[in-house]
């Protein structure tokens, strides 16, 4: 078990490294330069040198991303246009836009995000496998039918199309819920729940459609399988059968599904946040790379990667312990 | 000043999916073309108008906050930064200026004293020395007073060559320059040095232009004059929290999600004849774009009854406000900016072309695509500048004439490149333009440039492109911040050019020179007249449709109105209503 | 290290909302005695209604899709044509229905004023070009690299396996939001038009790049369970080449699976290239296209235009509905085990 996750982190690691130099390589395939979307419409190439020297984008591109990588773990001094800011660790970067650190626009805008996602997971990990398991059990009746009939058709539709018809109804045009808004959840709980509600329900159904086959379907293979035959042979009840074994292995494919999943959206949901208007990470992503914000693009991918190859991680360790058989080695 | 592309909607939807059945649409013949109010903007010549408190507004009370839905974070909040229409507005309540625009909504636009004691003192009737005093009062938000130092410090910082986002007016005109900041860079890179041309002494500023400058007053009202206090100047960081000389401070700014501006209680209202600060905080949301905040708006829910925004209500959410309830907070009218195709004279140089590109347009379909609050447009400068005649020296009519396009071209054919930001109403307006041109013969070929760095690629002299879609608003209410700063080729340089159509001609230059000599009075229908002849013997452009405001507040927004300054609702007289 | 389960990871390239699951049906591959698996399939999906259902709406949208220029030469209006001067200057289309009459089948859109009938069409082209190129490339390679992976070992699989994590790792759409307008004015100098034959090449390309992660985890572990087989080993001790072993002894046993993935994968990229138009980085105009009808139709629901939302986004609707259902038929038919 340590060994696989020294193993495993180790990896993870290398990844990291090449999806951040990948990024920053790609910046720098851009053929405008930030220096202009910073400096404005006056301005003439002397002055633009002078902004990409300010922001370092004259020095040559090992250094500046080993500078990068300096600030992520030791902290380091950034020249930002003439003003020195010591960049404490892990620093990673400046935004020109913002004026401010990188992490402060995470630390703003992450919340955002990680309410958003863990409200829809709740709902699709209750309301999806519930009803997946349900139908499973099941099978054949006309409610197996009504349940995967009703999933099929919310998996095909999208949020941009589901989001905007339950704008429409339920706030614009009847006033039944309020309009999607964030208040950190230390402020008002009440409030903070009410704000997320429509996207938590928009996610969420699309998503419980999903996690309604998925988990149909391995209820349902599981439930052939030889040893849960074998319980039921040893006359024990099929509530116990259900719960005890065929559940336990069935939900087994589905958190780590679910683990990956959480590990992609915490990474930011731009289209939900935006049909919701919420500048949740995601969005901040899309907007730094329109106006070219190199520091807060290398930060948001990373992060986006690092939640990713960490769920990964936390997902094959649940795997062991929910499923016997699986030993990591 | 430029306007906005419209943000990019990653947008939201809209309103009544139930109510909107089967009822017949019917063409509305009254539409795009109506004629405007023309403003009668003034400077005020008795001082008591530059006296304050500022006039009570019937109804108004104090209290209460009101909300700003908009699309993305002010690019700027450096009152010497500023310079695009929404920051514009918003400044006018934390940093107040030399002068300022004194406004009822019935289009009669006074100019006033602001900080000053009056819009300005041309000392020796020449329009070279202006003297500006401070009234008495005057605070910052820390308590400190405003000094004409502060101002001075202000407009000082306007020169630094790393900035350069903000009007240059002022420190064109005191150097006398067009690249104005050669030897003198601002209070980082030129520190000790003396602003040219700008002195205070206490409480008085005076400015000495080597040239005749006879609409200072006006210059002076835009925030460039704002003061700025030294001590806490924090260079690049003031962007994010200015400090306040109006009513209004922030409190907090959580960058693209808020800012919070609250009561400055330094601030005096005896000093002020513009503001009358009856709200007790303003709150902007960002990131909610056109779409979301007029649907919004328009369904006035209890949280958003206190809302307004300062954006067009999209095409798309135009038809939910004709009801009598929705239409009542409605605010429409006419701006000070035009929207042009530029014909590139570097490369276009055949003038029939030109003529040709002019007759052509469909301007009907073009306003449709954006949803009727334009009007059509065939000059240069807009309605609502003082001495505006309205002409067509190409009348196609209102869908344009195709056949005296084709008959001007002589049965060519012509391929034209069009530039444009790539935003989603930018390009059906391009495809648009693109189906329009085709029955004269002429194929545009479409080029969507990254909107982060349009004005860049268009702006480079001996670009690519044959046609530009551009815009522009007069600063303040005369033809001399718009022909000059569009179409006098000696401004032409390699890179952030205005002049999108490279458009260099003496005889026009000369004219230039010569309006610009005038006083205000007498220059007005001579930059009509020279609006006429640019159409008329050069056709550098093509005059699209003056754009038109129309913005919506929630039903418990009062006393506001679209302000002809900036072409916003006007924070100065809003207030909530109880 | 251990094997990654191979469902681990349920999703196609492309966004957080394209929620298209491909479920790999692990044991497809079983043999059964009598007659092969292809025709036990073909019997179970003759008899699946839903399937028969299915099949024949997507072929009807695709006949839709390939006869568009026929169809707009009989119906006598051409997609770019405009028709402004049947809009209100409110940009809503006269008459009733978003300007639906016996000249415009479906109506206009607002605004522009086009017809959407031929909107509609021409943009079903450009979707399912994308899809289908899309799901193919991003197929192929996905099985390329899997059977490389499964079958050599080592320290080719562990490479490929890595690369896989960290192909998966990256952020799909803020890299597309970087890349595609990159990559589109790289490619051609200033003032050259971009033609949108161009922009759909970036976006299936983009596409495919990070569309084969999951059919490669997925033959790869096929490949893993298969290569021990007995006929394997048969066939190596008779001399035979590693081609021979991968294309004629190991492929035609995991057809089953592929095709899966490939009919499930359709309609992902069906809605991950609307997806791309909401973030303005999808097909641009004049080029038709069904995702971006479908987000301009968005903003005027609730107008009296409903057809110009309602149109669009139910055609998108069916025809993912349809490859959906379709994959799981497809899956259930190959699926030994299924009871259907």
């Amino acid at each position: 078990m340590f060994r696989f996750l020294i193993k495993r982190l180790l990896l993870a690691s290398t990844t990291l490294v090449a999806i951040s130099i990948v990024t920053f390589l790609l910046f720098f395939a851009v053929p405008s330069s930030p220096a202009w979307v910073m400096c404005g419409r006056n301005c003439s190439p002397e002055r633009i040198a002078q902004v990409e020297q300010s922001l370092g984008l004259d020095q040559p591109i090992t250094k500046q991303y080993t500078d990068f990588v300096q600030g992520i773990f030791v902290g380091r001094t950034i020249d930002d246009a003439g003003t020195i800011r010591e960049c404490e660790a892990p620093c990673l970067g400046y935004s020109f836009r913002s004026k401010e650190p990188v992490t402060d626009t995470i630390t703003r805008s992450l919340p955002i995000t990680v309410s958003i996602v863990g409200g829809a997971m709740v709902i699709f990990l209750t309301v999806g496998v519930g009803l997946g398991m349900l139908a499973a059990l099941k099978k054949g009746t006309v409610f197996d039918r009504v349940a995967i009939g009703a999933s099929v058709g919310f998996a095909s539709t999208q949020t941009y199309t589901l989001g905007g018809v339950l704008l429409l109804v339920l706030v614009y045009s009847t006033g039944l819920l309020p309009n999607p808004h964030y208040t950190p959840i230390t402020e008002n709980p009440l409030d903070w729940a009410s704000g997320m509600l429509l996207p938590w329900i928009t996610l969420g159904l699309i998503n419980s459609a999903m996690y309604a086959r998925l988990s149909r379907a391995q209820m349902i293979e599981t439930l052939q399988e030889d040893f849960v035959r074998t319980a039921r042979a040893k006359g024990l009840s099929p509530g116990v059968v259900n719960r005890r074994h065929a559940l336990r292995a069935a939900i087994t494919p589905i958190v780590t599904i679910a683990g990956v999943d959480l590990g992609a959206y915490l990474g930011g949901v731009v289209i939900t946040e935006s049909v919701f208007s919420l500048n949740g990470i995601g969005r901040e992503a899309a907007q730094a790379v329109t106006d070219l914000n190199l520091p807060i693009v290398m930060a948001t991918v990373l992060l986006a990667a690092f939640f990713i190859v960490t769920m990964n991680i936390i997902v094959d360790m649940l795997y062991a312990v929910i499923d016997p058989r699986v030993r990591l080695g | 000043m430029r306007r906005k592309f419209g943000a990019l909607p990653i947008g939201v939807l809209t309103v009544a999916l139930v109510a909107s059945g089967c009822s017949e649409t019917t063409n509305d013949p009254a539409g795009g073309n109506q004629q405007s109010v023309v403003q009668t903007g003034s400077i005020a010549t008795d001082p008591a108008d530059s006296q304050g408190p500022a006039k009570a507004v019937e109804g108004a009370t104090k209290g209460g906050t009101v909300k700003l839905l908009h699309a993305a974070e002010f690019e700027h909040l450096d009152p010497q930064k500023i310079y695009v229409s929404d920051a514009l507005s918003m400044a006018t309540q934390f940093a107040r200026t030399l002068t300022g625009y004194k406004e009822d909504g019935t289009g009669a636009l006074k100019l006033v004293g602001d900080l000053a004691t009056n819009a300005g003192e041309d000392v020796n009737g020449d329009c070279k020395v202006w003297k500006y005093t401070l009234k008495d009062g005057l605070k910052f938000e820390d308590g400190t007073p405003i000094t004409g130092a502060d101002v001075v410090y202000g407009v000082s910082r306007s020169f630094d060559p790393e900035w350069g986002v903000g009007p240059t007016y002022i420190q064109q005109w005191l150097t006398g320059a067009v690249e104005y900041n050669t030897t003198y860079k601002g209070p980082f890179q030129s520190a000790g040095a003396e602003v040219p041309g700008l002195k205070a002494d206490g409480n008085v500023i005076t400015f000495t232009f080597p040239q005749p400058q006879c609409e200072t007053p006006y210059a002076v009202a835009m925030p460039t004059t704002a003061p700025v206090p030294q001590a806490k100047d924090t260079k690049g960081d003031y962007d994010r929290k200015p400090v306040s000389s109006g009513p209004y401070m922030i409190k907090e700014h959580a960058y693209d999600q808020y800012i919070d501006f609250v009561r400055n209680p330094n601030w005096d209202a005896n000093t002020d004849p513009i503001r009358n600060a009856y709200p007790d905080g303003i709150r902007v949301e960002f990131g909610i774009d056109a779409e979301a905040s007029a649907n919004r708006i328009v369904a006035n829910a209890a949280d958003d009854q206190t809302a307004f925004m300062w954006a067009n209500v999209p095409a798309a959410v135009l038809s939910k406000t004709n009801t009598p309830e929705v239409k009542e907070r409605v605010k429409a009218g006419p701006s000070q900016y035009v929207e042009y195709t530029w014909i590139n004279t570097d490369r276009v140089t055949d003038l029939k072309v030109r003529q040709a590109l002019n007759y052509a347009v469909d301007r009907d379909a073009i306003i449709k695509v954006r949803g009727g609050t334009d009007q059509f447009g065939s000059t240069i400068i807009s309605p609502t500048i003082a001495g505006y005649e309205n002409f067509n020296a190409y009348d196609g009519g209102p869908t344009g004439n195709a056949e005296k396009a084709k008959e001007l071209l002589g049965g060519k054919t012509i391929k034209l490149t069009y530039a444009f930001p790539n935003v989603p109403v930018r390009q059906q307006m391009a495809a648009k333009t693109k189906e329009v041109y085709a029955k004269a013969g002429i194929e545009l070929v479409l080029t969507p440039l990254d909107p982060a760095t349009y004005y860049d690629s268009v702006g480079t002299k001996g670009n690519q492109y044959d046609l530009i879609r551009g815009g522009w608003g007069a600063d303040w209410p005369s033809a001399s911040t718009v022909i000059p700063a569009l179409l006098d080729g000696r401004t032409i340089r390699d890179k952030g050019n205005q002049n999108l159509a490279y458009f260099n001609n003496d005889e026009v230059n000369k004219e230039i020179d010569r309006i610009k000599g005038l006083k205000a009075t007498e220059s007005a229908a001579e930059w009509a007249k020279l609006d006429k002849k640019i159409m008329t013997d050069f056709a550098p452009l093509i005059p699209q449709y003056y754009i038109g405001n129309y913005e919506i507040t929630g039903s418990k927004v009062g006393g506001t109105f679209l302000s002809d300054s900036y072409g916003h609702l006007t924070l100065n007289t809003m207030f909530v209503k109880p | 290290m251990s094997n990654t389960p191979a469902a681990a990871d349920s999703r196609s390239p492309s966004t957080e909302d394209t929620a298209v699951a491909v479920v790999q049906p692990e044991t497809a591959a079983k043999a059964f005695v009598g007659r092969s698996p292809g025709q036990l399939a073909w019997i179970r999906l003759k008899r699946d209604r839903t399937a028969f259902a299915s099949f024949i709406t997507v072929v009807f949208f695709i006949l839709l899709a390939v006869l568009a220029p026929v169809i707009s030469r009989l119906y006598g209006i051409t997609a770019t044509e405009g028709f402004s001067e049947k809009l209100t200057y409110q940009g809503l289309p006269t008459g009733y229905l978003g300007g639906i009459s016996g000249e415009h089948w479906l109506g206009l859109e607002a605004g522009i004023g086009r017809d959407l009938f031929m909107q509609l069409i021409f943009g079903m082209r450009t979707s399912l070009i994308i899809a289908f190129l899309s799901a193919t490339i991003s197929i192929v390679l996905g099985v390329i690299l899997g059977i490389v992976s499964g079958y050599f070992g080592g320290w080719v699989d562990q490479t490929l396996t890595w690369f896989t994590d960290f192909m998966l790792a990256f952020p799909f759409l803020v890299f597309a939001l970087a890349i595609i307008p990159i990559i589109n004015t790289a490619s051609y100098d200033v003032g050259e038009e971009v033609p949108g034959s161009f922009r759909i090449a970036v976006i299936i390309g983009v596409f495919a790049l990070f569309g084969w992660m999951t059919t490669a985890r997925l033959v790869r572990g096929q490949i893993l369970s298969l290569r021990e087989r007995e006929y394997v080993e048969a066939a190596r001790a008779a001399g035979a080449g590693s081609g021979h072993i991968l294309f004629k002894q190991l492929l035609p046993n995991i057809w089953a699976p592929i095709l899966v993935s490939f009919s499930l994968a359709l309609p992902g990229f069906i809605a991950a290239e609307a997806a791309l138009s909401f973030l303005n980085i999808g097909v641009v105009e004049p080029t038709p296209d069904l995702g971006r009808l479908v987000y301009y139709g968005r903003q005027w629901l609730g107008t009296p235009d409903w057809a110009y939302f309602l149109i669009p986004a139910t055609t998108v609707f069916i025809a993912v509905l349809a490859f959906n259902l379709l994959g799981d038929s497809l899956r259930d038919a190959l699926d030994p085990k299924s009871s259907k």
